[in-house]
């Protein structure tokens, strides 16, 4: 290779042929400034600011310039330095000063730039439609409005990285970085690596902190944390950042590590030992007895399991679903936790209640993390692959096979899905499936809330929400919809996990095992009909869309005739005398003409209480009413979540095992959320009963809302009679 | 080339050059379809027929297309050197009855703005370049009396804003910035300041930019500046519009 010999500011300069200018000009002591060229990174020239005099007609970006015998180069000369102040202008004009990035750590490279050029303000006009943020990631921010197009994150992610997710979108003024096809940050294929971050020059992608109160334990060691498998391949520099999300955690045989109930906002790996994971609250749900037929008497409640108190339609699944890779047996709810396991994914990504309690059965070291360590674990092939493969050989069989319907699945049969099912994550907001779409696919939910909902020309109707172990896609999978097609949209609510069966492996279960055939067929005949009949109701009946939505499903309401109530309460004390002090009636809710419907649940159009619970106790019957299961933990996550105050927690006293001495029993309270069951042991709701002024009243909604549309007074002495 | 490899459609930066190293890293000859279409002339007539086609000391035929306020628009081949009236006023027709020339751009917007003063100029490459312009394509492009030359060239500066890919800072934010500017003047929001830093805008976009596109998107507003001043400063100084095109007003 031969030598070069040119001139750059007046300094004879050598360097070997095939040197760039800015390098030629670098290996002699001249800076030349730039913003879209790094030493590791192929240079593009887009920025322009390295322009230099050459020689030629215009100025050449110096980046990309290849020096050349006898060349005259300046970089500093009167047109250089102007050409290069009014490319700093035009780009301050539209940068938020001081960006994320200046904010953070003050080394903003356009803002140095531009205060080492003196530049105050620009004279240009900013920016009149803002290109806007993404906040879509849980571990970089995209600051759009800071991004100035030099590509270095784009260049990182794909040939530093070759992830190759990040490009260019839009043209001239309105290009910008986009992920994949231009899709949220969050929900693209970034594998959060970092890389973006660490290549980007002002605050357009930075590191997101997370604010919180500090982690107990000692934050971990970038070293540590990469040698385990869990950590190959994240990028070193991006865990430096996040260093105080992940902590390392020692915890003696007997420590309770997370309680069920508790708000949190951390996952756990197991590094070491053995831990136990159990429900501490018994298995079990309200039930009132008695009666009121006389004023001597109180009802009582008491928590009775299915096998003492059956309930219509309540379910016979027998694990109850939780937050880690096991389910709990309903018989029993205790499992065991090992190394290499990851507990509390959906409370840290969602930040649900914990679903069950953990003790250390041995001394275990965990690392503790948050939010978007989590996200950065997730999004690496290599830990996902790890996570997934896990999953598959430990999880998958229990998954199916506590779906009461596909129960009678073979292992043999479950062993050959193992490889060919594959997990997908979806963000909050993503469509997984479309009404209208070919069905191609059938979905078993791991983590997260499904809802599920058919498109009307009113708009949206929430058929239902589904949690772990819900399924979803059949109907189409099975011609019953609409030729194929899907009948209904399925979209996430929050951070969901899918194992996604493809239509061959589908058809390959149901030709094989007829019974899981028939249930299907038997269970999304009966979903296909209650929705046609809704329907045909809803439209049928002139109400407010709400109305008719959610009290005509009803099996029965309470009704105040706010013409008679005299606000007295004594129905509300009447509730609680029979609940043992709890009232499960408030006097408030929406009223229709001079009726106020004072009913227990409205069966809402859009049951805002099913999100969330930990552990999937919370749901509806065929008759839309709420059911609470036996595995509720009482965290009150449902009676938040509903908007009218229907659901309430009820607390008993039980006797557990006392913490730290074996043998021990405690006397706890813990709670178990109820709402209105009309009474329906007995003759009469107690607030029917107790009201002085015959302004309470249980009625069948049809009969009462059609007699009030033909005119009629909607409540009488008969309808009364339930 | 870009698009044929299957990226965006975006400029290379220059050296090297695409006859030494263009698509997909291998020599590549990119030629106008004016070029192939002298191909089959000197084919058959020989080189030395097509040298003496010129006129006024030059060499060889152009094609010209002629466009905008001329009752006969089109596309002619002319003898190189031809003068520019002759094209204008015989091949295209001249203006309509009553009105005068009052500009023309010998190549399109991005040769900038001749007024009808220089329309004596030959077309051929000395000439036009002598004349601060460019021979270019010869899209020749012809303003009559009426015309408000602010606008034609804020036309210009649009399209050019419209067509920039992205790529580099100067023609991507430059190419708005010098939008927004020449709509405020359209609009009798100019200051007396904005001349200065349209000139300097003009320059680093005329320096910096990747390829023509951003190179030349200056030259409308700086020939018309140059050439029309008066009108311009009307616009900006005393917010009036000449030829009454301009709204001089905001418009939502």
């Amino acid at each position: 290779m031969s030598d070069l010999h040119l001139t750059i500011d007046g300094q004879a300069v050598m360097v070997p042929s095939g040197t760039t200018v800015f390098d030629a000009a670098r290996l002699n002591g001249i800076a030349i400034p730039t913003l879209c060229h790094q030493q590791n990174e192929t240079p593009v020239g887009v920025c322009r600011l390295c322009v230099v005099e050459a020689g030629g007609r215009v100025l050449s970006a110096s980046c990309v310039r290849p020096a050349e015998e006898g060349m005259t180069v300046a970089t500093n000369s009167d047109k250089v330095r102007s050409v290069r102040r009014t490319l700093l202008e035009l780009l301050m004009a539209d940068h938020p000063s001081p960006c994320a990035r200046q904010a953070q750590s003050g080394d903003c490279e356009l803002e140095t730039l531009a205060r080492l050029d003196g530049l105050a303000s620009s004279r240009f006009s900013k920016r009149l439609s803002p290109r806007g943020q993404d906040d879509s990631s849980p571990a970089i921010a995209v600051d759009h409005e800071a991004c100035i197009l030099c590509d270095r994150c784009i260049r990182g992610c794909g040939e530093i990285r070759n992830n190759f997710v990040l490009g260019r979108r839009g043209k001239g003024f309105n290009a910008g970085i986009a992920f994949d096809l231009n899709r949220p940050m969050g929900n693209s294929a970034c594998v959060s690596c970092g890389e973006c971050v660490v290549s980007c020059p002002t605050g357009a992608l930075t590191n997101k902190f997370v604010v919180q109160t500090e982690l107990g334990g000692e934050p971990a060691e970038v070293e540590d944390l990469l040698k385990l498998p869990y950590f190959q391949n994240v990028s070193g520099t991006f865990l430096e950042l996040n260093r105080n999300a992940v902590v390392r955690r020692d915890f003696r045989a007997g420590d309770i590590i997370c309680r069920e109930g508790e708000y949190g906002s951390t996952a756990f790996y197991i590094l070491e030992g053995k831990a136990q994971v159990y429900l501490s609250t018994p298995i079990a749900h309200v039930h009132t007895d008695g009666s009121n037929s006389g004023f001597l008497r109180r009802l009582g409640s008491r928590l009775l399991g299915r096998k003492q108190d059956r309930r219509e339609d309540e379910r016979d699944r027998r694990t109850i679903p939780i937050d880690a890779s096991v389910d709990l047996p309903y018989d029993n709810p205790v499992a065991e936790l090992g190394p290499g396991d990851l507990f509390g994914e959906m409370t840290c990504m969602s930040l649900y209640p914990r679903s069950a309690t953990v003790r250390a059965a041995t001394d275990c070291t965990m690392y503790e993390m948050l939010r978007n360590v989590l996200d950065i674990m997730q999004r690496n092939k290599n830990i996902k692959g790890r996570l997934d493969d896990n999953y598959k050989r430990r999880a998958l069989e229990d998954h199916l096979k506590n779906v009461p319907l596909f129960a009678s699945l073979t292992p043999a049969f479950i062993d050959s899905l193992r490889d060919r099912v594959e997990l997908v994550r979806f963000g909050k907001g993503d469509v997984i499936c479309r009404q209208g779409d070919i069905a191609d696919s059938f979905y078993l939910i791991r983590i997260g809330f499904v809802k599920v909902s058919e498109d009307h020309p009113q708009g949206e109707l929430v058929l239902n929400y589904l949690g772990r172990g819900g399924y979803f896609g059949e109907i189409g999978l099975l011609g019953m919809g609409s030729g194929g097609r899907r009948t209904a949209t399925c979209s996430a609510l929050d951070h969901v996990e899918v194992v996604r069966i493809g239509a061959e492996d589908f058809h390959r279960m149901v030709d094989a095992f007829p019974d899981v055939k028939r249930s299907l067929e038997a269970v999304a005949a009966q979903h296909l009909e209650q929705n046609r009949q809704r329907l045909a109701r809803a439209a049928d009946v002139p109400l407010d869309a709400f109305l008719a939505q959610g009290l005509m499903e009803a099996q029965s309401l309470l009704v105040l005739d706010l013409g008679k109530c005299t606000r007295c309460d004594s129905c509300v004390r009447a509730c609680a005398d029979a609940h043992d002090g709890v009232t499960r009636l408030i006097r408030e809710g929406l009223r229709f003409e001079n009726f106020l419907i004072a009913t227990s649940c409205r069966q809402c159009r859009d049951p805002l209480c099913m999100v969330g619970c930990p552990v999937g106790s919370i749901r509806r019957r065929q008759s839309l009413e709420v059911i609470i299961e036996d595995w509720c933990i009482g965290c009150g996550l449902c009676a938040k979540n509903c908007p009218y105050g229907n659901i309430t927690l009820h607390p008993f006293e039980v006797s557990v095992d006392s913490q730290g001495a074996a043998g021990h029993r405690a006397v706890v309270t813990k709670q178990k959320a109820t709402s209105c069951d009309l009474c329906t042991e007995h003759a009469e709701p107690s607030c029917v009963y107790a009201c002085p002024h015959d302004a309470a009243h249980r009625v069948d909604p049809n009969e009462f809302f059609r007699s009030i549309i033909s005119g009629q007074s909607g409540v009488s002495e008969k309808t009364d009679a339930h | 080339m870009e698009a044929i490899e299957g990226k965006r459609a975006e400029p290379r930066n220059k050296p090297p050059f695409p006859v030494y190293e263009g698509l997909w890293g291998k020599p590549t000859a990119l030629n106008n379809v004016e070029t192939f279409a002298n191909v089959p002339q000197l084919l058959v007539n020989g080189n030395d027929w097509y040298k003496s086609q010129g006129v006024n000391g030059c060499a060889g035929l152009k094609f010209v297309g002629v466009s905008g306020d001329v009752r006969k628009p089109g596309i002619y081949l002319i003898p190189m050197g031809t003068a520019m009236e002759e094209v204008i006023f015989q091949h295209g027709g001249g203006m309509e009855a009553g009105k005068r020339l009052k500009a023309f751009a010998p190549s399109g917007p991005s040769s900038g703005y001749l007024p009808a003063s220089m329309a004596d100029v030959h077309i051929d490459f000395k000439s036009l370049a002598a004349a601060g312009s460019m021979m270019g394509s010869a899209a020749i492009v012809v303003c009559a009396e009426g015309r408000c030359m602010l606008d034609m060239a804020l036309n210009a500066v649009r399209f050019f804003r419209n067509e920039s890919c992205g790529k580099c800072v100067p023609c991507r934010n430059g190419s708005q910035k010098m939008t927004d500017i020449l709509t405020g003047w359209t609009q009798g929001k100019g200051t007396a300041a904005d001349i200065t830093l349209l000139e300097e805008l003009s320059e680093a976009m005329k320096l910096a930019s990747i390829c023509g596109l951003g190179q030349f998107a200056h030259s409308p507003i700086t020939s018309v500046i140059k050439h029309f001043r008066p009108e311009i400063e009307a616009h900006i100084l005393e917010h009036r519009c000449p030829e009454g095109v301009c709204p001089m007003r905001e418009i939502v």
